[in-house]
């Protein structure tokens, strides 16, 4: 079963290397090339590929991510923080959509800082409640070293 | 409780023997860590080493193979990681994550990482992560 939950890791780290890839290339070609483009990028690529993305995330946070190797834990943790992302970006390019504008490159900033806040807010959050706790046990560390 | 250390025999083994009415829990910890081993067995490459476990900082399960970490090498070890840590239950050690087992005496200090995650760095500079279901386990064995 954890060999499981590690390829489909894998598969969710190399789909969305080779998503962002595309959407980035598609983003660029549609931003030297005019709306004719722009439109092919939101219809055919953009759209559907944050239409799966957005399950995506559901599914590998529901998967432990303690599968990952210790090696691996810097990578994966960035992976499983950009899928977090994508909750953030995802209804914004749908509402835009929806508004009949088209996504482009001039969406990734508002986007990006949208999403650096939000998620400095949950982390910086989560850090202070547990700071606490880490000095109790980093106290009763030092009883345990002085044994 | 008295308590008799004494030399053996010339030509005997070192032995202890315990003799009380009733099993207290002191007790039945105090055989618990005579029972528990003073070396595990592990492999580097085709070399086979008794590892002492006191040495030991901390085991780590990747891709189904366990991997034990002394302070500067890495052997191999034959045991499934939930094999090792049954087997070193009475000892310093603690399970921090689904994949890894640490030596808590090895631990330098704790802090937060973020996603009710800690990061425990080691006394040889090395850094593990305590998954958050595993919290609660490391803070019942500090008494907190």
């Amino acid at each position: 079963m954890s060999q499981l939950k590690y390829t489909l890791n894998r598969m969710a780290l190399y789909f969305f290397a080779i998503t962002t890839f595309l959407v980035l290339l598609e983003s660029g070609r549609a931003w030297i090339f005019g709306s004719d483009a722009a439109m092919y990028v939101r219809e055919l690529i953009i759209l559907p590929a944050f239409a799966f993305l957005s399950v995506l995330p559901l599914l590998i946070m529901a998967l432990p991510m303690e599968i990952k190797t210790r090696k691996h834990a810097n990578i994966l943790n960035f992976v499983h923080y950009v899928l977090t992302g994508i909750f953030v970006i995802v209804p914004q390019v749908l509402w835009l959509s929806y508004r009949g504008r088209d996504v482009g490159i001039g969406d990734i900033p508002r986007i990006f800082i949208t999403y650096t806040a939000i998620y400095s807010a949950i982390f910086a959050y989560s850090y202070f409640s547990q700071l606490k706790t880490a000095k109790e046990l980093n106290k009763q560390l030092e009883e345990l070293h002085k044994e | 409780m008295k308590i008799i250390i004494q030399d053996p025999p010339p030509g005997e083994e070192d032995r202890v023997i315990i003799s009380v009415k009733t099993m207290s829990e002191r007790v039945a910890r105090a055989i618990n860590i005579l029972k528990s081993p003073d070396d595990i067995t592990v492999y580097d490459g085709d070399k086979v080493l008794m590892l002492p476990v006191a040495g030991i900082f901390y085991a780590e399960s990747v891709d189904l193979k366990t991997y034990v970490y002394a302070e500067k090498s890495v052997f191999r070890s034959r045991l499934k990681l939930y094999e090792l840590e049954e087997l070193l239950v009475t000892t310093d050690f603690l399970r921090i994550s689904k994949q890894t087992i640490v030596n808590v005496r090895k631990i330098r200090n704790i802090a937060p990482a973020g996603d009710g995650r800690f990061s425990a760095k080691l006394t040889n500079g090395e850094t593990v992560i305590i998954s958050r279901q595993y919290v609660p386990a490391l803070k019942e064995r500090f008494g907190l």
